[in-house]
């Protein structure tokens, strides 16, 4: 069987296979939520905002040895819909097991994201957006799970993949596959394939790609928040 | 402590003593389904349907054909729901609306995909098609609702009979469903799919392992991932929990290959 490639041809803004759009992160753009962040890749961006740990607004909502999460997704236009509901329960799934929720009993812990401009892997975006949100919120997790979306293009021979695709790009290709990876212990958090079904080997490539450009995105992290968090990290 | 309270109050540590000894607390192995029952024709209102039980989980599935105007190609929709009449999970509507869209979208995108309908069979004439509404009522849930969902679904879709159409007349000519002796437009008609997608979930146990086809205590342990295979390629949907990946591809794809031939036994009986 022809091995997936990385092919930089079709690509129509120049990238190679596996490299992804410029990522930017911008901690704490909304000064009244505990915690906020704005994440894009290229023309992808989501606001995410955390309010928390807090006293439950309904008494049902609390559980008494952890903190309860909800998370609400609003669209970029319009009221919410199936898929951001889908993708409000991804979410919790994964927040669930990154949030050390049992630090914070008998509490809530809302997450706020507002996809303000889609052009592809809208849902990894997403998920690093409230990632960091949660982070600023200065919420205990056991884990950095950043998240990128690799789409699979069926051509003759072998299949093409292509990390990070616009919303064009979705639209040529027959799969998708969205991953969340937590780098420092390699362990995959969260995938959700979509569209047409992946050989094995394929799926382990789109895998192991994504894997390391979490990686990658971990390290521009790191550094971008080596600025914020220097006067927490100089030795007093 | 007492059996009972160690599993409300610590179900890690419960699970724990049990899986010691590679058994689980209902007394099933590791990797051991639970039994199920699917019936054909379990509604006489609808076009075609289903109900399948497994272990204490049963939904009902009923598909609706409609004819549509002015559309190219016929659809399948699936609407799953799960109400609170199901578990004291769904009570909180959040999070079974989340559940609920999660299982409606994928198994609409799954039975729309080519290579598993043919959406030519739900035509009948120039700009007149069959939709086909599958809605799926969860009646009691014990866990594992991707498979019982996509099963329940499938087998509701091959038991659908496509009634015959007969022209009837009036101010604006129209199609209705043909009385007997009327003269038909289109004959009634079996659906088939191209090809059968077939699940398997598991969950991850506290030490690491996975189980197959976990009840509602096992899920809300930890991750769990439904496989699906549809002509030997796979989709992979995991949630909410560190997994390595090698062991998806070494041990839990030839698992969930070596259930295929049960899961085609029980939707061909």
């Amino acid at each position: 069987m022809a091995t997936p490639s990385m092919a930089a041809n079709a690509r129509r803004d120049g990238r190679q296979g596996n490299q992804l759009r410029p990522p930017a992160m911008d901690l704490r753009p909304l000064l009244r939520a505990d915690g906020s962040a704005r994440f894009r890749f290229g023309d992808s961006a989501v606001v995410a905002a955390v309010f928390g740990p807090r006293e439950p607004r309904s008494r049902h909502r609390e559980l008494f040895d952890r903190a309860t999460l909800e998370i609400v997704v609003r669209p970029a236009v319009g009221i919410p819909g199936p898929k951001e509901r889908q993708m409000e329960a991804h979410l919790a799934r994964q927040l669930e097991h990154v949030v050390l929720s049992t630090e914070y009993p008998r509490t809530q812990i809302s997450v706020v994201v507002q996809l303000s401009s889609c052009d592809g892997s809208v849902a990894a975006c997403a998920a690093n957006a409230a990632a960091l949100a949660l982070l600023d919120a200065g919420v205990a997790m056991r884990a950095t799970a950043l998240s990128v979306a690799v789409a699979v293009k069926q051509t003759g021979g072998s299949p093409v993949l292509w990390l990070d695709p616009t919303a064009a790009e979705e639209a040529q290709c027959e799969s998708l596959v969205t991953l969340a990876v937590d780098s420092s212990r390699n362990q995959l958090v969260s995938n959700i394939s979509s569209g047409a079904a992946l050989d094995a080997a394929t799926w382990a490539s789109c895998i192991e790609a994504g894997a390391k450009s979490c990686k990658v995105l971990e390290a521009f992290m790191r550094m971008s928040l080596q600025k914020r968090l220097e006067t927490f990290l100089k030795p007093s | 402590m007492d059996a009972e309270l160690l599993q409300r109050f610590n179900p890690e540590e419960f699970y724990r003593h049990f899986l010691a000894d590679g058994l689980r607390p209902d007394g099933r192995q590791l990797r051991q389904s639970r039994a199920a029952e699917l019936r054909k024709g379990a509604l006489g209102s609808a076009c075609g349907s289903a109900s399948l039980r497994l272990g204490r989980s049963s939904v009902l599935a009923g598909v609706r054909a409609e004819l549509a105007t002015e559309e190219a190609l016929g659809r399948v929709e699936v609407s799953v729901e799960l109400p609170a009449l199901a578990g004291a999970l769904f009570r909180e509507k959040h999070r079974a609306l989340g559940l609920m869209s999660f299982l409606s979208n994928t198994l609409t995108e799954l039975l729309n995909s080519p290579a598993v309908f043919d959406p030519a069979q739900l035509a009948v004439q120039k700009e007149v098609c069959w939709m086909l509404n599958v809605h799926i009522l969860c009646l009691n849930y014990d866990g594992n609702a991707f498979d019982l969902c996509l099963l329940a679904a499938i087998a509701a879709l091959e038991d659908t009979r496509l009634p015959a159409l007969m022209a009837e007349s009036g101010e604006v000519p129209r199609l209705a469903v043909a009385a007997p002796g009327s003269e038909l437009v289109a004959e009634a008609r079996q659906l088939a799919l191209l090809a059968r997608p077939l699940p398997t979930t598991f969950a991850q146990m506290p030490g690491g392992q996975w189980v197959l086809d976990p009840c509602a205590a096992e899920e809300s342990l930890g991750a769990s991932v439904s496989l699906c295979l549809v002509e030997g390629r796979w989709l992979v949907f995991h949630q909410g929990g560190g997994a390595d990946a090698g062991r998806f591809l070494e041990e839990l794809m030839p698992l969930a290959r070596g259930e295929m031939s049960k899961l085609t036994r029980l939707l061909e009986n």
